[in-house]
This record gives C-alpha cells, sequence and structure tokens, in this order.
C-alpha cells in the first residue's frame, strides 16, 4: 500500500499543481511557481527515494535480482473485454521518473525568473504540472493502451504549451502542426496496440511479451513497426520530425523539458519496452530510420542561423541515434544515450534560453522590436559578458560532441559500436548505418562548435545590444551549474578513467534489455564489446575532424565560410541543408495542397453546386407547394372542416346541457322514453 | 357449502360490519377519539384478510348458492377496498365535512364497502338485489351529509327519487327472470333462460336489470342523476362515487349478464349473448351514448366537480365499450382500466379538495395561478389529466388501448371505435382548460397554502402511478390475465 | 309479429277504460245544481275539519315513525322464528340458530341505543346543533 502510494505520488502531485494553478492561480499569482517548485521539490525527493530503494547489478558477486514493484486494477469491462490500468516499476522507470522530475525541477526553477512579468505566470506552471503528470503517467504504464491515453495527454499539454503565447502569429500554427503531426504516429500506434490485442488478449506489455511468439512474424512486424510509428511520431524521427524545429516558438525552458529532455524521449522509452517483442525486419527498419534521422537533421542543423533551430535539429539528430541503436540491438546505450542527452540537451536549450533572455533584455531596453533575439548572427563575444552560461554551454557542447571526460561520450561511444558490430555482422548495405552515424557525430561536433563560437566567441555583431547584455540572474544559473556537473562522465561513472563507461549508472540499467523475443542479445552484446575499441578510436577521430573544422573556420577564419558552401553546392548538399532537405515543400506539394484542392473542390460541389442549386431549388418547390396547401389547409380545412367541427360540437354540448335541466322528473320521464324506445326499436331487428 | 363453513371465506366482510358497530357505540361512549385509529386498523386487518383469500375464476358457492367465492371478486374487493381507504383517509382532512358527524360519515362508508363487497359475489337476485341497496341508502345519507347545505340536501334526495326509480325497474326486471325459472339463484336461472322460446322476455328482463346496474355505473340515459348528485355532495364524497361503486358495479353487471345472459354461462370464455338477443350491440349503441354525453357535456361546465362528473361518465362509456365485446379480454380490459382510472381520478379528484381546502374555489377560472402556488401538487395534477385524457406517458394511454385492442380484435362495432377515438379528442380540450388555467393566468394567489402531509402524499402517490404503471403495465396486466 | 302486440294492446284499452268509466259515470249521475258548502267537505257528516290537511308536520313523527317500523318489522321477523325454532332444537341446531337471531337483535340494538344516546327519542330535543328562529336559544338555555 505504501508502495502505491509512493507511487501514486508521481502522478498526483503534479495533477494537484495543475488543479489549484488553473483554478486558482490568478489568486496565487506570483505565489503559484513556488507551488509548482515546493510540488515538484516533493516529486524529486520521492524519486530520489524511489532509485536508492532500486536494486543495481553486482558485477563481482554475479548476483541480481530484478526489482520490480507493479499493480493493476480493472478500469472496466464489457463483455469479453476488460481493461486494466496499472503501473509497473523497475529501475529503468525509476531512473526515467527521476529525469522527469528532475529537469522538472529545474526549468521550475529556472522559469520562475524567465517567465517573470508574463501575464499568464501561473497558467504557464499549471500546464508544467499537467505535462509532468501525463509523462509520468507514461513512464509508469504497465499496459500501451495506458501508455496510449497519456501519450495523448503529453501530446495535448505539448499543444498547450507550445502555443502559450498564443497572441502571437507563429506560436498557435506551431501547435497545430506539432499535434496534428503527432496525430498520424499515433493513430498508426492506436492501429498497432489493437492488433496485438486481437491476437494476445490483452494490453499488458509483459503479456504482451510473453504471447505475441504465436503471432504471424509478418503480422507482427506490421504490428510493431505500427506502435513504432507512435514513437516515430513523439520522437520527431523522419519522416514526422517537422514539427520539431517549429515546436521551439514555445517558451524556452519548455522547449528544455518537453523537446529536448522529457517528452521526445518518450518515443526512445516506449521503443525499448517494446523492443522485445520487435522482429529482426522491424528493428532494421528502425535502425534505418534512426540513420537516417541522425544524419539529415545533422546536416539542416549546420546551416540553421537561429540559436534554438540549431538545437532542435541537434535534438532530432540524437533522437535519431538514439532510435538507431534501439534498431541495432543495443537498447541499453539507447537509454543511456536518453539520459545523458536529457542532461546536456536540457542545459544547452536552459543556456540558450539564458543567452536569449539577455538578448532580449537588452533589445528591450533599446526599444528594439524588430531584432530577432534568436539570430546568430546578432551575437558574438559574450564570453566576457555571461561567464556562467559560456561555461555550462562549453561543458555540455563538448559532451554532446562525444569528447572523452564527458558524458556523451560514454552513451554515444556505446551506440556508435553497437551500429558497427550490426555491421561486421550482416554487411552490404548495412554501410550506411556506420556511415549515418560516424558521419553524424562528426557533424553534430562540427556545428555545436560552430553554435559556440558564433554565440560566445569573435568580436560583437552589434555593439549597442552587446552593451546592454547582463548574466542571467541566480534562479537561472543555478539550473545551468548543475546541469553541466550532470555533463561529466564523472557524474555517471564515478570514475575517472574516461575510457570506461562501467558505474553505478551502468550497474542500475546493466540486466534491461537483455532479453529478446527473436534475437540471442547474449551473442549481440558480445559483438557489441569487440566493437567497442573501434568504434572508440573512429568516433573520437570523426569528433576531432569536427572540432578542428569549426576552429579553424569559425574560430580561426582560415577558410572562408562560402567557399565551403559553394563547394558543398557543387552535389547540392549546402542548399539541401539550407532548405531542410525540402521536406516541408514535400509535403506541402504531396500532401497539403492536393487536399488543400480537394477541400475546395468538395467544398465547392457542396455548397454552390448541391446546397445553393438542389437543396435550395427544393426548398423553393417546397415553399410554393407549401404555399397553396397553407391556402387550401387554412381556408377549407382548418377553417371550415375543423372549426365546423369544433363548433358543431359547441352547438351540440350547449344543446344537450339542456336535457340536463336539474328536474327529477324530466330526468326521470327521459329514461323511461329511452328505455322503452329501446325495448321496441332492438326488438324489432 | 352451508353458512357456518362460508364464514371462513366472509372474514373481511365479516370485519367492516363489527367496524362499521364498534366505531358506532365508540362514538356513543364518547370515545370519538379512538374512531379514526380503530377504522385504520381495522382496515388494514380487512386488507391483510382478504391477501389470505384466493380462489379460481370459476370459484365455490357460499351461503347456500347465496354468495360465489372466486378469483374476479377479489380483484374488485381490492380495487374497492384501496379506494375506500384512501378516501377515509382524505376524509379527515377535508374542511368541508363537519366533524360533529364524521362517525357517521365513517360508518356510512363501511356500510357501503360492505354492500360493494357483497355485490362483487352475488350470484342470487335477492342478494344482487340487497347488495345495490346496501349501497344505495347509504349512498344517499352520504350525499346529503352537510345538513345545511341546500345543495348537499337537494343532491340527496335526487338521489334518493332516482335510486328507487331504478332499483323499482330492476326489481321489476329481477320478478320477470324469477318469473320465467321459479328460481332465484342466477345459475339456476341461465338453466330455465336456455329452455325459453321466446326471447322477447328475457330481453325486456335484461333490460330493466340493465337500468338497475347502468343506475350504478351511470351509464346513459341512467347518468341524469350523476352530474347533480356530485356537484352537490361534499367533495370527498363524489371523489368516493366515482371509483368504488362504478368498480362494484361493474363487477355485478360483468358476473350477472356474462352467466345469465350468454352462451357459456361462465366468465372465463369467449361467448356470444344468449338466445341472439342481440344486448352487445344494444351495449354498444349505449356506450357511444354514454361516452358522447359524457364529453359533450363536459366541454361546457365550469365547476370543476361537475366536469369530472361528465368525465367519470365518458369512462364509463368507454368500459362499456369493452364490455360489448362479451369476451374474457374485454373482461380483463375492463379490470385493468379500472386500476389505472382509479388512481388517475382519485389523484384529481384529491387536488381538487386540496386547492378547495385551501383556496376556497369552486370553478375553473379560479383555478388559475394554482399552477405557481404549489408546483409540486400541479405537477402531478397535470399528471393525472393526461392521463384521464388517456394521453401517451401515462398509465391511462395503457388503459385506453387496452381497451381499444379488444374491440378492434373482435372485429366488431368499429363504428364505435371511430366514435371513441373522437370522444378521445373531445375529452382533450375540457381537462386541458383546467391545466391552462393553473398555468396560463397571470393571477396571483394571496391565500397561505396549508400542506396537510397525507393529503400531499397521496396525491403525489397516487398520481405517481400514471408513470409507473406506463412503464411497468404489463405484470398487473398478466396478473390479471392470470386470474382468468 | 305484430299479433304479439294484441295483448298488451287489449290490456292498455282495458285500463284505460276501467279508469274512464267511474269517471264518466261519476260525472253522469252526481247532482250538478247544489254544490254548495256541505257538500264539498271532506266529511260530509262527521268532523269539521281543522284548515287544510296540506300542512308541515314535525319532522319528529316521522323519525318516532321510521325507528317504529323498524321494531316493528323485528318482531315480525321474529315471530315465525319462534315458531320454527322448536323443529331447530330438535335438529340439534338450537344454540346456533338462537346466536344468528342474537346477532340480529344486537345490530337492532345498537341503532337503538345511537337514537336514544343522540336524543332523537326526546320530543322535545334540547341540544340543536343547527336549531334556527325560536329553536336556537334551546341548546344555549340548557347549558
Amino acid at each position: 500500500m505504501n508502495e502505491t502510494l509512493q507511487i501514486a505520488a508521481f502522478l498526483l502531485l503534479p495533477i494537484l499543481s495543475f488543479i489549484v494553478l488553473i483554478f486558482f492561480g490568478k489568486k496565487l499569482n506570483g505565489h503559484s511557481s513556488t507551488l509548482g517548485l515546493s510540488l515538484m521539490g516533493l516529486m524529486l525527493l520521492n524519486a530520489l527515494i524511489l532509485i536508492v530503494n532500486a536494486e543495481p547489478y553486482n558485477l563481482t558477486a554475479k548476483t541480481y535480482e530484478k526489482w520490480s514493484i507493479y499493480n493493476s486494477f480493472e478500469w472496466f469491462s464489457t463483455g469479453n473485454l476488460s481493461v486494466y490500468l496499472g503501473y509497473y516499476v523497475d529501475n529503468i522507470t525509476a531512473i526515467m521518473l527521476l529525469v522527469v522530475a528532475l529537469i522538472g525541477f529545474l526549468v521550475h526553477l529556472y522559469s520562475t525568473e524567465y517567465m517573470k512579468g508574463d501575464p499568464r505566470y501561473s497558467r504557464y506552471f499549471a500546464f508544467l504540472g499537467i505535462f509532468i503528470f501525463s509523462m509520468n503517467g507514461i513512464v509508469l504504464a504497465d499496459s500501451l493502451i495506458m501508455m496510449y491515453i497519456f501519450w495523448e495527454l503529453v501530446g495535448l499539454s505539448s499543444f498547450l504549451l507550445i502555443g502559450f503565447w498564443f497572441e502571437k502569429d507563429r506560436p498557435p500554427m506551431a501547435a497545430n502542426k506539432a499535434f496534428l503531426t503527432n496525430r498520424v504516429g499515433d493513430i498508426g500506434m492506436f492501429i498497432g496496440i489493437m492488433i496485438l490485442y486481437f491476437h494476445v488478449g490483452s494490453f499488458n506489455i509483459k503479456e504482451i511479451v510473453g504471447g505475441v511468439s504465436e503471432m504471424d512474424p509478418g503480422l507482427l512486424t506490421l504490428a510493431g513497426l505500427l506502435v513504432f510509428m507512435g514513437a516515430i511520431g513523439k520522437s520527431a524521427q523522419f519522416p514526422l520530425h517537422i514539427w520539431l524545429p517549429d515546436a521551439m516558438e514555445g517558451p524556452t525552458p519548455v522547449s528544455a523539458l518537453i523537446h529536448a529532455a522529457t517528452m521526445v524521449a518518450a518515443g526512445v522509452y516506449m521503443t525499448f519496452r517494446i523492443f522485445p517483442f520487435l522482429t529482426p525486419d522491424a528493428l532494421a527498419v528502425v535502425a534505418v530510420i534512426g540513420a537516417i534521422t541522425a544524419l539529415m537533421a545533422a546536416i539542416t542543423a549546420i546551416t540553421r542561423n537561429d540559436i534554438k533551430a540549431v538545437l532542435a535539429y541537434s535534438t532530432i539528430s540524437q533522437l535519431g541515434y538514439m532510435i538507431m541503436a534501439l534498431g541495432v540491438g543495443a537498447p541499453v546505450y539507447a537509454f543511456f544515450h536518453l539520459v545523458t542527452h536529457a542532461m546536456f540537451k536540457a542545459c544547452l536549450f536552459l543556456c540558450s534560453g539564458s543567452v536569449i533572455h539577455a538578448m532580449h533584455h537588452s533589445l528591450h531596453h533599446l526599444d528594439d522590436h524588430h531584432t530577432d533575439p534568436q539570430d546568430m548572427s546578432n551575437m558574438g563575444g559574450l564570453k566576457d559578458k555571461m561567464p556562467i552560461t559560456h561555461a555550462a554551454m562549453l561543458i555540455s557542447t563538448l559532451a554532446i560532441a562525444g569528447v572523452p571526460f564527458f558524458s556523451g561520450f560514454l552513451s554515444k561511444d556505446g551506440i556508435l559500436a553497437a551500429v558497427l558490430s550490426y555491421y561486421y555482422k550482416y554487411d552490404g548495405w548495412t554501410i550506411i548505418l556506420p556511415i549515418a552515424g560516424f558521419g553524424a557525430a562528426m557533424i553534430t561536433a562540427f556545428y555545436m562548435f560552430r553554435l559556440i563560437f558564433k554565440t560566445f566567441y569573435g568580436i560583437p555583431k552589434k555593439k549597442d545590444i552587446y552593451k546592454h547584455i547582463h548574466e542571467s540572474p541566480l534562479a537561472m544559473t543555478i539550473p545551468l551549474m548543475l546541469l553541466s556537473v550532470l555533463s561529466f562522465a564523472f557524474a555517471f561513472t564515478a570514475n575517472l578513467n574516461p575510457l570506461k563507461s562501467w558505474g553505478w549508472f551502468k550497474a542500475l540499467i546493466y540486466k534491461y534489455g537483455k532479453n529478446h523475443n527473436f534475437l540471442n542479445m547474449k551473442y549481440v552484446n558480445s559483438g557489441i564489446e569487440s566493437a567497442h575499441y573501434d568504434a572508440m578510436y573512429l568516433s573520437l577521430f570523426v569528433a576531432s575532424i569536427g572540432i578542428a573544422l569549426s576552429v579553424l573556420i569559425y574560430y580561426l577564419k582560415k577558410v572562408d565560410v562560402d567557399k565551403i558552401a559553394n563547394l558543398f553546392n557543387l552535389v547540392g548538399l549546402y542548399s539541401l541543408s539550407k532548405n531542410k532537405f525540402y521536406i516541408d515543400k514535400i509535403y506541402n506539394m504531396i500532401f497539403y495542397k492536393p487536399f488543400l484542392f480537394q477541400t475546395r473542390t468538395a467544398s465547392f460541389i457542396d455548397w454552390d453546386i448541391y446546397d445553393q442549386k438542389i437543396v435550395d431549388a427544393w426548398g423553393w418547390i417546397t415553399l410554393k407547394i407549401s404555399k397553396y396547401t397553407g391556402i387550401s389547409d387554412y381556408s377549407i380545412l382548418d377553417q371550415k372542416i375543423i372549426d365546423g367541427t369544433s363548433h358543431l360540437t359547441q352547438y351540440v354540448s350547449t344543446k344537450l346541457r339542456k336535457t340536463q335541466s336539474g328536474v327529477i322528473q324530466n330526468y326521470l320521464l327521459g329514461v323511461l322514453a329511452i328505455l322503452v324506445v329501446f325495448i321496441i326499436v332492438i326488438n324489432q331487428i | 357449502m352451508n353458512n357456518l363453513q362460508s364464514i371462513q371465506y366472509f372474514l373481511p366482510e365479516l370485519l367492516i360490519v363489527q367496524l362499521a358497530l364498534s366505531i358506532i357505540i365508540l362514538d356513543l361512549l364518547s370515545l370519538k377519539r379512538w374512531v379514526n385509529i380503530c377504522v385504520y386498523i381495522g382496515l388494514g386487518c380487512s386488507a391483510l384478510l382478504l391477501c389470505q383469500l384466493s380462489s379460481p375464476i370459476d370459484g365455490f358457492h357460499i351461503f347456500n348458492g347465496m354468495l360465489i367465492n372466486d378469483s374476479f371478486s377479489y380483484y374488485f374487493k381490492w380495487i374497492i377496498l384501496i379506494s375506500t381507504a384512501s378516501i377515509i383517509v382524505i376524509s379527515n382532512y377535508s374542511k368541508e365535512l363537519d366533524r360533529e358527524y364524521s362517525v357517521e360519515f365513517n360508518a356510512m362508508i363501511l356500510f357501503v364497502l360492505l354492500g360493494m363487497f357483497l355485490m362483487t359475489n352475488s350470484i342470487d337476485l335477492l342478494m344482487i338485489y340487497l347488495s345495490i341497496e346496501l349501497v344505495s341508502i347509504p349512498s344517499y345519507v352520504l350525499a346529503g351529509i352537510l345538513k345545511n347545505d341546500k345543495k348537499s340536501n337537494e343532491a340527496s334526495l335526487k338521489y334518493v327519487i332516482f335510486g328507487s326509480f331504478a332499483s323499482g325497474l330492476m326489481l321489476f326486471g329481477l320478478s320477470w327472470l324469477y318469473g320465467i325459472s321459479g328460481s332465484t339463484n342466477i345459475y339456476d336461472i341461465y338453466n330455465s333462460l336456455a329452455l325459453v322460446e321466446s326471447p322477447y322476455m328475457i330481453y325486456i328482463s335484461l333490460m330493466l336489470i340493465l337500468v338497475g346496474f347502468g343506475y350504478k355505473i351511470s351509464m346513459a340515459p341512467l347518468h341524469y342523476w350523476t352530474p347533480d348528485v356530485y356537484e352537490g355532495s361534499p367533495t370527498v364524497v363524489t371523489a368516493f362515487f366515482s371509483v368504488a361503486p362504478k368498480a362494484a358495479g361493474f363487477a355485478i353487471l360483468i358476473r350477472t349478464f356474462s352467466i345469465l345472459f350468454t352462451d357459456a354461462n361462465s366468465l372465463s370464455v369467449n361467448t356470444f349473448p344468449i338466445h341472439n338477443v342481440n344486448w352487445s350491440l344494444v351495449v354498444a349503441v349505449l356506450s357511444a351514448i354514454t361516452m358522447s354525453i359524457g364529453n359533450l357535456l363536459a366541454l361546457k361546465q365550469d365547476n370543476v366537480k361537475r366536469m369530472l362528473a361528465y368525465s367519470t361518465i365518458s369512462h364509463v362509456g368507454f368500459m362499456l365499450m369493452a364490455f360489448s365485446t362479451t369476451s374474457v379480454e374485454g373482461n380483463i380490459g375492463i379490470m385493468f382500466y379500472l386500476a389505472m382510472y382509479m388512481f388517475m381520478n382519485l389523484s384529481a379528484f384529491f387536488m381538487v379538495i386540496h386547492v378547495e381546502n385551501n383556496f376556497n374555489v369552486k370553478n375553473i377560472e379560479d383555478w388559475s395561478g394554482i399552477g405557481y402556488k404549489s408546483p409540486v401538487l400541479s405537477i402531478f395534477m397535470v399528471l393525472s389529466l393526461v392521463s384521464l385524457a388517456g394521453l401517451p406517458p401515462t398509465s391511462g394511454f395503457v388503459g385506453k388501448v387496452y381497451l381499444f385492442r379488444t374491440l378492434f380484435a373482435t372485429e366488431q362495432f368499429y363504428w364505435l371505435g371511430i366514435v371513441a377515438i373522437l370522444n378521445s379528442v373531445i375529452s382533450l380540450y375540457y381537462y386541458f382548460k383546467i391545466v391552462k388555467s393553473m398555468y396560463f393566468s397571470e393571477k396571483v394567489i394571496e391565500e397561505k397554502e396549508n400542506i396537510q402531509a397525507p393529503v400531499y402524499t397521496l396525491i403525489v402517490l397516487f398520481s405517481a402511478q400514471n408513470i409507473l404503471f406506463y412503464m411497468y403495465w404489463s405484470d398487473l396486466y398478466n396478473y390479471i390475465k392470470g386470474l382468468f | 309479429m305484430y299479433n304479439d302486440y294484441i295483448p298488451v294492446v287489449v290490456f292498455t284499452a282495458l285500463a284505460i277504460g276501467l279508469l274512464a268509466a267511474p269517471l264518466v259515470i261519476q260525472h253522469l249521475v252526481s247532482p250538478r245544481h247544489n254544490k254548495r258548502n256541505d257538500k264539498l267537505m271532506s266529511y260530509e257528516c262527521g268532523e269539521v275539519p281543522e284548515g287544510s290537511a296540506w300542512v308541515k308536520f314535525n319532522v319528529r313523527f316521522y323519525i318516532i315513525a321510521l325507528v317504529f317500523i323498524i321494531f316493528d318489522v323485528e318482531v315480525v321477523f321474529l315471530f315465525p322464528w319462534a315458531a320454527v325454532y322448536q323443529s331447530f332444537i330438535a335438529q340439534g341446531q338450537g344454540l346456533l340458530v338462537l346466536f344468528e337471531m342474537l346477532m340480529f337483535v344486537i345490530i337492532l340494538t345498537v341503532g337503538f341505543a345511537y337514537v336514544w344516546v343522540k336524543g332523537d327519542l326526546d320530543w322535545v330535543k334540547m341540544q340543536l346543533k343547527y336549531a334556527h328562529g325560536r329553536y336556537s336559544k334551546l341548546g344555549v338555555d340548557k347549558k
């Protein structure tokens, strides 16, 4: 019972925050952040307690007991269908809860300052509350149907937060786009869940994993990929990644929480959960999608000038890594990368938020409302003005670039090793996976340093803006510092050796993802072990190339940017990157425009032809008919026949009243007369 | 069965006699305050005794062939007992009645109750006549119970004269039957009638007996007394007259005619009139006249009680319509309709009593504004009126459906069906005149409304049956069907 | 079939004829010119009537008469019972028949007690609830 209560607190605390703030937020106003923050603090404490309980893997003893708590109750049942809701908590869940709670808490703290002065200050925190509620729901869910419910709730809260500044032009559009794009994936996910349910007879993930063995492999592949479609939408994988860059229209802390650290990771988390029953065919598709996403988003990120857009594409690219890792059979590394990525990407976003905040204040001071505070071409040299932000951002950039001593190195190294071993094993076309993986690693290092150099180094582009830049207040810098500390490899390994990834964290997750219905995971893992060193050297190599190129071009300015751009443009790469691979345009061409044309045509047929001509013609005819029937009805039927009957009735009634004279002699006479008449008349018949 | 053996089937009636005598004795001993408790307990015990008794439809003769003990009579006894008991309860809250004569009132009602019980199971000409007189004579007193009210006295006198006239004619008819057969038991008479060559004698005696029964159920042309007596009597008495004696009258009418004047000699067989004496046509014609007169005359009435009197006549016409089919289904339809009719008519009358108690009104126009003064009761009144009019969401509709069904199922008298449908339409008008008066008028009533819990409860309880039986009528219908 | 009505017609004609005959005879034989006071009196050779016979009688007469009739009938009912009682005793049903008659007498006795207690046997009733005119003060005096 206590356990259930403890688990329920993960749902109750944020929903309490939401309910209180949405109804009484106006009254609390300034204190609403305090309320949200304290509830998040409680939740963080709760998550820490939970993770202390979690059982790590003991490397020396090799003894291990899978620690898990779970419970479920019937939600409703009709006929044969009975649906259960419940939670399932193991180490993975505990870590996810901690990540959500930690980043949620830091974002709350950060937002108290960042959102200060916003007219809908309390509503912002309410929305954060409902988001965390639904995110925890996904994490705790023990069944696909419950996960699906919270999946949609997450979509809703994301919609609310992206469109938070709805009075502006672009946020509502971005919110719509995010929501609708996600719906495409969700429909697939729902169909997949239903296919699984009708073949296995349960929504419970564990029971599905146990029960799919009798399913037709082709159908199972299809079902797995359909469920994975949800992840494609939510984790912004190609081809449904288009919503995430637009989602940057929301407040920057929201981007850090939802669109970098937690919600987009939900897709990875879900794929991690369904991983055991994905067939090898399905996994290959997953890996390819991840690879395409990783590489394409990285290339697109190079040419972005908007600081948040760079980070957005970087997020897509990193999510591609995780999906690719799942596809090649390394779910542990995918999850590892998920957590490390959550830390350094949240840090990066919050740093960019800090920069934007400073830029915004400076522009506000100058009374300049036209300059884009997010454009990197307006920045430069901020290193001296914002030392803490600079340091935090540099650390997390090193982490994402995969430099040793930083967390990114550990997880990305594992993923690349898995990809490489996958290639060793299957050869042939699978070469594209390592190419994409290492290529993206190099490009990531390149564009992340490009961002650092353009923002913090060099000469300030706009002197007057530069003059008014100030370091952000403490409430914003504390999360930066904390998260940058967590971007060090040391935080995850408690070990100074940069090349050794074993540590408390890996001990916690080591045993998970070791079971698969179709793959021999032991074999896969030993393959990853053996490819480990190749991958490490190669990744270090490509990372240093990327960093070196970046230093050459943007710090030392030895190479002209335009020349390189032209060089790449010979194969069209530059314009591809600049135009985001034309994906939005392609969608516009093949989906939106035909659809709009179709709706216009349908509308024309429906309104101009059917409604205006045919229906109205009937209306006109009916009108005429009714006019004449009305005349005949009123004048003849109503006035003569109906009213006539009524008058007749009244007349008869008046006449009949006279028989009831009140004189008893007449009554008796009447009775006798009628009696005699009856006796005589009926006798004749 | 001889007298001593028969007593065990006669306990409710004996209890009622005892009750009537004991409250008179209580009054004589100046123990008036015990009278009410005594009556309630006595009626409760009588109901309990009635529960104990049951019998097949063909039953058996008791008291040396004077009475019959069958399930048919028990059903009617229940209707009579429920309506009478509710009247006794309500009478304690009527402002019209004089407290001075409450004991006499109760005793008279109990004598009438005894008479009505006997009416339901008389099978001897002597008992038929005696039971009808036992109902009539205390009824005359009840109609005139307001000694100081001229209208009440007039009602009583008219009732006496008309009643004596009708019972005289009936006695004449009964004597013809005795002359034909030389027996007073109707089963014996039936055997003699079967041998009679000329149907005219049967026909004349039948018509004369119909006068006696028709007077009890206020069938046209013997309805004349009804409006005058109903208007003049205290409202409680009017409510009483409008249900219980009608049920008893139908019981004796159905029993006597089904046994004496059909080919079957039984209640539980579909049959045809004896010797082709086409009395079912007579009943059909009289039914048409009855409902038409009732409805047409109700149209122009201003007095609510008088209007309800005419409405009673029209309902009797509808029930006679089912009787004219001379089928078991028709009898079931009447019994079913009587149960519905009891609830809706009594609830309407109780509302009239409530309104008279509080606002001292007599005419329909005076009812204006009552819909807003006492909203809850008015809603239930509307429900009862809708039910009386026979509109769908109420039991009145279900009851009428069965009456029409029996008529059309037997495939005779289609013209009667048309007349009945037309009459249903007419009846809407005058029932909704009250509704209109209650709701669509600006008048604001100043008087304070004094709600008496038993009156309130009874109105709500009885009126709620309109909805209840609309939805769950099938149990009752199947129960009645099971009796046959 | 109208033949069936011939007796009715004859009977009706006979009835009318027999009614009409005395009237006609009376009209023929009665003296027409000597219609003086003595001839028009009710009792030609007896008491001289006081006023008209169409006067209102006091309702008490009727009440007394009603009560008298009831007990008169009771006695009439008791005589035949007493006459056959011997044979019932012989059959061994004596107690039962006695009891039945007792019931009848008791019910009537209750009625008698009612009439007595309510004061309907008093010729001058002292408590009149609805008394009018000169009687209205009677009750007040008594109290």
